[in-house]
């Protein structure tokens, strides 16, 4: 078969999908001032700004900050049962450690693996040092509660903790998805490695296709079971939260990261200037469309649930 | 004022300074466009040889004026200690070479560099010139008129009128003319008595035509070099309708100068003249070499004092001028990766890392290069997750990989030395502060995402290397962006309307293919 890539580049552009140039020339350039960044990219600034706009994250129980606070680590996490060690500027998920409990004197990590008191100590280091983060610059380590995620999707993951991606524009949520982990991935819910992301419906809150791979599937592919029809609890709820996370960042194309606590609710777990397409193939649908209705939108002085109700309402 | 507006005018204004330049140099310093071609330089030599006399020496001779047809690269003197100076007399260029205390056999040698150049324009001659003419008496100034008068009878104009002087000069059988050369018919003889008729003996006469002699020697191209090469002589005479010169040869009376004559000297003045000194002889010489048609128009472009030459990479110290080559080829491998990247979507480990590999691999050689880069890597993978295990921090680390990556280095090149493989020792030139962050990377996406995903980073990285070596080693572009830097004001101005393209990268049509196939 002879491919035309002018023809198919004409059939994307008129179903609506996003492109790795515009995002950046056109979104994220045009949307997201570099001031604000850090709040972002930065985990430990978004926890306190999501903590002053009263939006729910997961508690932070300790952050080490210099490498002299390493040896002390034993004494203060003796506290807590389960953590996740987390690099505060870290990006796609790198460098995240989940601790689910003990085995003596050792850590226990999600996978069944066991981690060692000086092998956790290794880690924080490296934490520290850069090794995780954009541009190696010397990093914060933050330690917080591990998220005892909502069993929607027990069937449908691997191992890790499922979240939920909106692409929120301008304030106005404008696509959804959930990420899946897998073996492949880790346990990690990190699309780059294997993770399954699943379109869910903007109005119901219902998912329907997968991608993985940038390769549409209907099933997990550890577990076997069907990924479509399952219903998020609390949509709209779910939405307007995310919604809110435009005020206390000013980031115009933010992705965030959310997961469902069991306990909790909705939690913010992180967020993303730079949020991926591969949203669109879950989807099956091109954000463009979407994004230009908002375009259309943005001198209009709306609450997020002001926003979340005209994007129902499309 | 709108962003595309600006981006517009400034490109405007980038490309407009480049291409102001490079047609500059072009058209005005005459700085070829193609790498490829060289042509003839022709070293002449005069070596002038006396006897000094143990006084002060000051020895005069002509050298090759300015003459159109032929371009001077360089001129140089050797003499041992002898004062040199060039001064202009009428349309000819003499040199003065003067020492305060001479003795014995004195050689002095002048040399110009020369080259074939259709285009380069002569500085227009002098109109008037001072030619001796001699007065005829008796015998003779019976037989100039009568020769005089049968000519012009014959004659249209100045040119035949020339030809006829010179052919009843030639003819043996002719009276006149056997009486006016006094039977001499060596071809000096007949040359300067043909000027003295054309000028016109005793002024009361004649047809007061400008003449003069002209000496000099063919440039052959059949011969490397020849030595002790006799001066021509041929006559010049003016046509003053037009203010042009026709050349004759007075031993076969027919126009035109050969093909490459080197005028030495205009005029019947002495060529060499020398005070404190005897048996003094002037003898000439040339050799011919090919030359790289760069070569030879940067130096006479610099001759031309051309500001743009003045402040030109070409004036640089040959060192610093080779590394700029190098350089200068960095925004074309940066323009590639630009290319690579927006519009393919080829993932490489580093923006710009392809295209310092691709730099190195100028030095070994494409195949050597990748060979070696792969190993290097593969080696200092295997430290990096070696020392791993040793729970270092990072900085002290990438120290230690660092380090590796240099004696890897250093011992590929010793091996490969006594191995015979000469590849091995450019091996330096390798970027190794890059390669240590490329292996630092590398490992963090090997554990982190995956073996493959790292892997198939490094061959992205790999290939965009090759590309852009392929581009970068091109011998045209080096030449166009070496003789014309400015040039690279054209690249930017590329590179920022790229900026501009939101379209899909290549990549991204195989990415979301699914989302168009149910439609």
């Amino acid at each position: 078969m002879l491919i035309n890539p002018f023809k198919i580049a004409k059939q994307l552009r008129e179903f609506g999908v996003l492109g790795m140039n515009q995002r950046n020339a056109e979104f994220i350039q045009m949307y997201n001032p570099r001031k604000f960044y850090q709040r972002v990219d930065n985990k430990l600034i978004s926890k306190r700004l999501a903590i002053a706009a009263d939006i729910a994250v997961p508690e932070l129980y300790h952050t080490v900050e210099i490498e002299h606070q390493v040896p002390k680590l034993r004494k203060i996490l003796n506290n807590y049962d389960s953590f996740v060690v987390k690099p505060a500027q870290g990006c796609g998920g790198d460098g995240i450690i989940v601790i689910v409990g003990r085995r003596g004197e050792h850590y226990l990590r999600a996978d069944g693996t066991i981690l060692t008191q000086s092998e956790l100590n290794f880690h924080v280091s490296n934490i520290l040092s850069g090794m995780y983060s954009l541009g190696g610059h010397p990093d914060h380590a933050m330690f917080e509660y591990r998220v005892e995620f909502d069993p929607i999707f027990k069937d449908i993951s691997y191992q890790g903790v499922p979240d939920i991606r909106v692409i929120v524009f301008q304030g106005y949520p404008v696509m959804a998805m959930a990420r899946l982990p897998t073996r492949q991935s880790q346990g990690k819910a990190n699309l780059h490695q294997g993770a399954v992301g699943v379109g869910i419906d903007l109005k119901t809150g219902i998912t329907h296709t997968g991608v993985q791979h940038d390769e549409i599937v209907h099933i997990h592919p550890d577990t076997a079971n069907p990924i479509a029809g399952v219903q998020i609890p609390n949509w709209d709820n779910l939405l307007r939260f995310c919604a809110s996370c435009y005020d206390l960042t000013e980031l115009g194309y933010l992705g965030v990261d959310v997961v469902l606590d069991e306990h909790k609710g909705p939690l913010m777990l992180e967020l993303n200037a730079r949020p991926g397409l591969a949203i669109q193939i879950a989807n099956q649908q091109g954000l463009l469309t979407r994004l230009e209705k908002v375009k259309t939108q943005l001198d209009s002085k709306r609450n997020a649930s002001e926003r979340c109700a005209y994007v129902l309402e499309l | 004022m709108h962003y595309k507006t600006h981006l517009a005018i400034l490109t405007f204004i980038l490309t407009g300074i480049a291409l102001w330049m490079f047609i500059y140099k072009v058209m005005f310093l005459s700085l070829p466009l193609f790498p490829f071609g060289s042509s003839t330089v022709w070293t002449v030599e005069a070596r002038v040889n006396f006897i000094a006399d143990g006084q002060p020496v000051k020895a005069s001779f002509s050298i090759p004026p300015n003459q159109a047809g032929f371009a001077r690269i360089n001129q140089d003197f050797v003499s041992r200690n002898y004062g040199s100076s060039v001064a202009s007399s009428g349309d000819n260029r003499v040199a003065t070479m003067t020492i305060r205390r001479a003795s014995d056999i004195q050689s002095l040698y002048y040399r110009a560099q020369l080259y074939v150049d259709p285009e380069h324009l002569a500085p227009s001659l002098s109109t008037q010139i001072n030619t001796n003419r001699a007065d005829y008496e008796g015998a003779k100034l019976t037989a100039a008129e009568t020769l005089i008068s049968n000519v012009r009878e014959s004659s249209a104009d100045s040119l035949t009128f020339a030809i006829e002087i010179i052919k009843t000069l030639l003819d043996t059988n002719d009276g006149n003319a056997a009486v006016l050369l006094d039977r001499n018919y060596s071809t000096e003889n007949i040359a300067k008595t043909a000027v003295n008729l054309l000028l016109g003996p005793n002024k009361a006469f004649g047809p007061n035509i400008t003449a003069r002699l002209v000496y000099g020697f063919q440039l052959t191209d059949d011969v490397q070099s020849r030595r002790n090469i006799p001066l021509s002589i041929y006559l010049a005479i003016r046509d003053s309708s037009n203010n042009t010169w026709n050349y004759l040869n007075p031993e076969t009376a027919t126009q035109g100068l050969p093909q490459d004559f080197l005028i030495w000297q205009y005029g019947d003045r002495p060529l060499l003249s020398v005070e404190g000194g005897n048996n003094a002889n002037i003898t000439f010489s040339f050799t011919q070499r090919l030359q790289n048609t760069l070569d030879i128009a940067q130096e006479a472009a610099i001759q031309k004092k051309s500001p743009l030459m003045t402040y030109s990479l070409f004036n640089l110290p040959l060192p610093t001028q080779i590394v700029y080559q190098i350089l200068i080829m960095i925004p074309l491998g940066a323009l590639v990766i630009l290319l690579l990247r927006s519009f393919i979507g080829l993932k490489t480990f580093g923006t710009f890392m392809p295209v310092l590999i691709a730099l190195s691999f100028r030095e070994t050689n494409l195949l050597a290069g990748l060979v070696m880069f792969t190993v290097i890597v593969c080696l200092g993978l295997s430290v990096r997750f070696y020392l791993d295990k040793l729970k270092l921090l990072m900085i002290p680390r990438l120290s230690a990989v660092l380090s590796s990556v240099v004696v890897i280095m250093i011992l590929i090149s010793i091996f490969s030395y006594h191995l015979g493989f000469s590849h091995g020792l450019s091996i330096a030139l390798f970027p190794m502060v890059i390669i240590t962050m490329t292996i630092e990377r590398m490992s963090i996406v090997w554990e982190e995402r995956s073996a493959w995903e790292a892997i198939q980073q490094a061959i992205g990285s790999m290939v965009a290397a090759v590309i852009a070596y392929l581009v970068m080693s091109n011998t045209y572009a080096e030449h166009m962006l070496f003789v014309f830097p400015e040039l690279i004001f054209v690249l930017v101005s590329i590179m920022l309307w790229l900026g501009h393209y939101h379209g899909y990268r290549l990549t991204e049509l195989y990415r979301f293919k699914d989302l168009i196939k149910d439609k």
